[in-house]
């Protein structure tokens, strides 16, 4: 147990905290980055252009039919970016295709008459959206987004053995590499795998609450 | 950037095509072994996620939130790292297949969980009223037609868990992805390779998450006409409707397709239930006087009947054009015919003729008689008309099955009989109470318009029949609880004794 003991020392849990920290900003950047471009991608998506919906529908199916360990390996490899530039591309690339998705279920998820409704009030079309719309939308679309983010911070795991990120599964690896007794490799594991945990479930527990809250308000 | 792709390495991507081969064999082995079980896993737990024993419960609780919080990586290197620590080795294919097959039977538990939660609770409580134990209800009954639901979000796992096989190449897997690193790696021939493997997982995806759509739109036009949310196919196929069975709207209806985000939110807002008349209406039965004695000429829209097309059609008034249409289509067969828009409100038309009919024949010329009638059987139309719509409001209790008296379900029973007998009835008990009197009231109404049609048919001068005394000279078959073959709602011979609402004044001789 001793050697256990030793583990937890300040220095270590330090080191593993600041993998959590580098996990969660990339997760942040690429979560980020990916509402921007998953809206423009589901704006294009749902335009009157019929070029337009081709580009948006080929990038969705593209993104959302292969494994995104290929994007991250593509970005770091064959596009020749810095680590954390290709993971952040990476992600948002990846996580665009499912955040567009998520988007134009949401806008759909508001009845036309809404929108119909506000401009007969005299609304414009940016207020129509803006106040109208999307407030309606988002609130539809944020357990879906949630989850998607919790996927996509699970999915930064990936980076360590792609392109050497030292992220939170990078950090613990080389954690493992100090210590080589059975017990301490299991409480690596078990630390990371809490940490991870703390995270994705604080996250999901979030939407499991906001849906709850949303029901409520539904029936009143 | 072009050089990447230069010929060559082509060509030398496409000398390794045996290994390539392996290798996407290898992926495709992996996803069918771990498909499976991931299938078995989710079945085993999204079941057990019901139980009614919480222990059970809490275990697939915590079995799922692990597995879908904790990175799959991890979960993967767990198998990889830790076992062989302990002594158990297992090659990457069988970590491949064990890891992946954990990870997705999580998330396919959650699928099957909701998929089971939006079957209608009726479903349990029918098979279990008839003598199936809990398993076989489940196995049987309910996860038969949770299986339609859940087939959409389950092919989008099944796309997810391909992708997901990529992960092994981290562990040395050998799959599609490995291969496609260690080519990478070996020849710096980084893009033929990875465009490859893309195409390759593409061509492995892509029909997958195609089959899913094709299964939520054919599921979602399947629930429009068990919901009512789309108005033509539901009209012209309003008989189909079989309400209370599949009532999976708002929140379960999202749960179920969690898996699919974009019918998620499309369905969310899916209307309840259009209200369909019941087929055991007195209604449903005139049309088989008017099939048979002809004594109900059509078209004929009675003064009293304007109104009533509103009424008829309970709360499907909107559909009433296209059930029009759909009636004379089902006139073939008298018995099991159900009326429904334009056709219930014509036959209600139709009522109202007889009454104008029936003053007539008993007061000729004199005005004060027959507006003394009037009065007393205007309650009677009153009281008609209130009994169509509540009809069609209980329907949800009772069931629906043509011809049928019997009650859907053990509540629904018990429900008639908590109303008939309890001692202080609630402002809506006594309302339902009413409605059955109606019923009950109603009931001798559609009996006496038969006679008096069969009498028509049968004495052609007519003078036969004449009103009051049809009524007085045949208590006993009016007055006997359900007699008359006229299915009746579960409180409805109680009814008639018990209650005396006003709908049944103007009959309280025909009671006694």
């Amino acid at each position: 147990m001793s050697d256990v003991a030793a583990l937890f020392t300040w220095a270590n849990m330090w080191f593993l905290l600041q993998g959590l920290g580098l996990t969660l900003a990339i997760s942040a950047l690429a979560i980020g980055c990916s509402c921007v471009l998953g809206t423009v991608v589901s704006a294009m998506r749902t335009s009157h252009s019929r070029v337009a919906r081709g580009l948006a529908t080929a990038y969705i199916e593209v993104f959302k039919n292969t494994p995104l360990l290929l994007w991250i390996m593509f970005t770091f490899f064959v596009a020749q970016l810095p680590p954390m530039g290709a993971a952040v591309l990476a992600f948002t690339l990846f996580t665009s295709a499912s955040v567009a998705e998520i988007v134009r279920g949401g806008l759909a998820s508001v009845p036309s008459g809404q929108y119909e409704a506000a401009r007969s009030q005299g609304f414009s079309v940016v207020q129509v959206y803006a106040l109208v719309i999307l407030p309606q939308a988002l609130r539809n679309m944020v357990p879906a987004l949630l989850s998607q983010f919790v996927t996509t911070i699970k999915d930064t795991s990936y980076l360590w053995g792609a392109m050497a990120l030292q992220e939170l599964m990078g950090r613990g690896m080389i954690l493992m590499n100090g210590y080589n007794s059975t017990a301490q490799i299991f409480a690596i594991f078990g630390i990371m795998a809490l940490l991870y945990f703390a995270v994705c479930f604080a996250l999901s527990q979030a939407v499991r609450a906001y849906q709850r809250r949303l029901k409520e308000a539904r029936t009143g | 950037m072009l050089e990447v792709f230069a010929p060559f390495k082509w060509e030398a991507l496409v000398q390794r095509w045996p290994d390539l081969l392996a290798a996407f064999g290898t992926t495709v082995g992996i996803s069918a072994l771990a498909l499976l079980m991931a299938l078995a896993l989710g079945i085993l737990f999204g079941v057990l996620s019901v139980s009614r024993v919480a222990v059970l419960r809490g275990v697939t609780r915590v079995y799922v939130e692990v597995v879908q919080n904790v990175p799959l990586l991890l979960q993967v290197f767990v198998l990889y790292a830790i076992f062989p620590l302990v002594g158990f080795t297992l090659a990457a294919f069988w970590i491949g297949v064990l890891a992946i097959g954990i990870y997705h039977g999580g998330y396919m538990s959650e699928v099957v969980r909701s998929g089971i939660g939006s079957i209608h609770r009726g479903q349990f409580e029918a098979a279990r009223s008839q003598g199936f134990g809990y398993w076989q209800t489940m196995f049987l009954v309910v996860l038969p037609q949770a299986f339609r639901i859940i087939l959409p979000p389950l092919a989008v796992q099944a796309a997810n868990l391909v992708k997901n096989t990529s992960v092994l190449a981290l562990i040395a897997g050998g799959e599609l992805m490995y291969f496609a690193n260690s080519f990478a790696g070996a020849t710096s021939y980084y893009g033929p390779a990875y465009v490859v493997a893309a195409v390759l997982y593409f061509a492995i995806c892509f029909p997958l998450s195609r089959l899913a759509l094709y299964l939520e739109r054919r599921t979602r036009s399947r629930r429009h006409l068990a919901t009512g949310d789309a108005s033509e196919e539901l009209a012209a196929d309003q008989m189909e409707v079989t309400p209370g069975t599949h009532d999976i709207t708002g929140r379960a209806a999202a749960a179920t397709l969690a898996g699919g985000v974009g019918t998620m939110y499309e369905t969310v807002d899916i209307a309840p239930a259009r209200r369909a008349p019941s087929p055991r209406h007195p209604l449903h039965a005139l049309g088989e006087a008017e099939g048979g004695a002809g004594a109900f000429g059509r078209g004929g829209a009675g003064a009293a009947g304007g109104s009533a097309a509103s009424g008829g059609a309970g709360g499907s008034a909107g559909s009433a054009g296209p059930g029009g249409s759909a009636g004379p289509g089902g006139a073939g067969n008298p018995l099991g015919q159900r009326f429904t828009g334009r056709v219930a409100a014509e036959i209600a038309d139709e009522i109202g003729l007889e009454i104008a009919q029936e003053i007539a024949e008993e007061c000729g010329g004199d005005a004060a008689c027959a507006r003394r009638a009037l009065r007393t059987k205007g309650a009677r139309l009153k009281a008609h008309r209130r009994l169509e719509r509540r009809v069609a409001a209980r329907r949800g209790v009772e069931g629906q099955v043509s011809g049928s008296a019997a009650p859907a379900s053990r509540e629904a029973a018990a429900e008639g009989l908590r109303d008939v007998h309890a001692p202080d009835r609630s402002p809506e008990a006594d309302d339902a109470l009413a409605s059955r009197a109606e019923t009950a009231a109603s009931d001798r109404i559609t009996r006496e318009a038969r006679r008096r049609a069969d009498a028509d048919a049968a004495h052609a001068d007519g003078k036969a029949p004449a009103g009051p005394g049809t009524g007085a000279s045949a208590p006993s078959t009016a007055g006997a609880p359900g007699g008359g073959g006229m299915p009746s709602g579960g409180g409805a011979p109680g009814g008639d004794g018990v209650c005396p609402a006003d709908a049944a004044d103007g009959e309280g001789r025909d009671g006694e």
